[in-house]
């Protein structure tokens, strides 16, 4: 478990820091992805745990932007500000833009911080899409899975999502 | 970087790149705190082993003392068959005296036709 969980920490660590913008936060998401792992499916067999341990940090990551946008709802209500623009599922719609914080920026180089920021700016799903099919190189069944979606819809994220980052990044690459 | 990419796979191709950059270039610091979750994570896994022994001997007793008190209520019942044949026979004696007085009501019938 130890060996498996050292090989896929740290872009699990890079997702979490892409979807939230926090390294703090990103790394709670994937302590707790772990521990979930560990908790739950230590008796699997060891060529599950890839697959799980995917699942868990698309759910696990799904769940940090539901409470936020709940924190985020609280706010406003608190605050007397009704968003009336407020999606009603913020996971379909543009994401919340979110700069990265300057510890990030100072830590990676200027074409990381412009993709970092051009993935933040798509909405959760897509942003999930695009890193499982491209970087995990998942196929569109697996991705389904890990997402717990249709293919259908991994499809039209997926496409939505290179479509726009080509959008996003044509002035910078 | 600055180059336009040509077609669809070489941008993504220069995507994963970038991000995979981003991974090897993970600071020191970083690092650490995922190794520390890590182990967290691991010891975990030990605290988890740990109960499912005392849980299986746990189950295996209860098993067992199911089973010592399922035979200890069929061991009397089998021995003392008498009283429970009599509440047997007292519940449905009711019906074996309509089912009688039907007998013999047929019989009756009978013997009628018999004698017309």
């Amino acid at each position: 478990m130890d060996q498996f969980l050292a090989t896929v920490e740290q872009r699990a660590f890079r997702m979490a820091v892409i979807a939230t913008r926090d390294r703090d936060e990103a790394l709670d998401i994937v302590q707790d992805a772990m521990l979930k792992l560990v908790r739950k499916y230590a008796e699997r067999a060891v060529e599950e745990w890839g697959p799980l341990f995917t699942r868990i940090m698309q759910s696990t990551i799904l769940d940090w932007h539901r409470r936020h946008k709940v924190r985020h709802r609280w706010r406003v209500i608190l605050g007397g500000n009704r968003d009336d623009d407020d999606p009603d599922d913020p996971l379909e719609q543009q994401a919340v833009a979110m700069e990265p914080t300057p510890d990030v920026q100072l830590q990676y180089s200027n074409s990381m911080v412009v993709l970092d920021r051009a993935i933040s700016q798509l909405p959760l799903r897509q942003q999930q899409t695009f890193l499982l099919r491209q970087w995990e190189g998942l196929d569109v069944a697996q991705t389904a899975i890990a997402m717990d979606i249709s293919e259908g819809s991994v499809k039209t994220h997926y496409s939505r999502a290179v479509q726009a980052l080509r959008q996003l990044l044509e002035d910078h690459w | 970087m600055s180059k336009q990419p040509q077609d669809e796979a070489a941008f993504l191709a220069q995507l994963r790149a970038t991000l995979d950059q981003s991974v090897e270039s993970l600071d020191p610091a970083t690092r650490t705190r995922l190794a520390a979750a890590r182990r967290k994570a691991v010891a975990e896994m030990g605290k988890q082993r740990k109960p499912h022994k005392p849980i299986m001997l746990l189950a295996m007793a209860a098993s067992v003392a199911v089973l010592a008190v399922g035979v200890s209520l069929w061991w009397p019942t089998a021995t003392g068959t008498m009283p429970a044949m009599d509440d047997l026979s007292l519940l449905t004696a009711g019906e074996e005296f309509e089912l009688l007085e039907d007998l013999e009501f047929y019989r009756w019938l009978e013997a009628t036709e018999h004698t017309t």
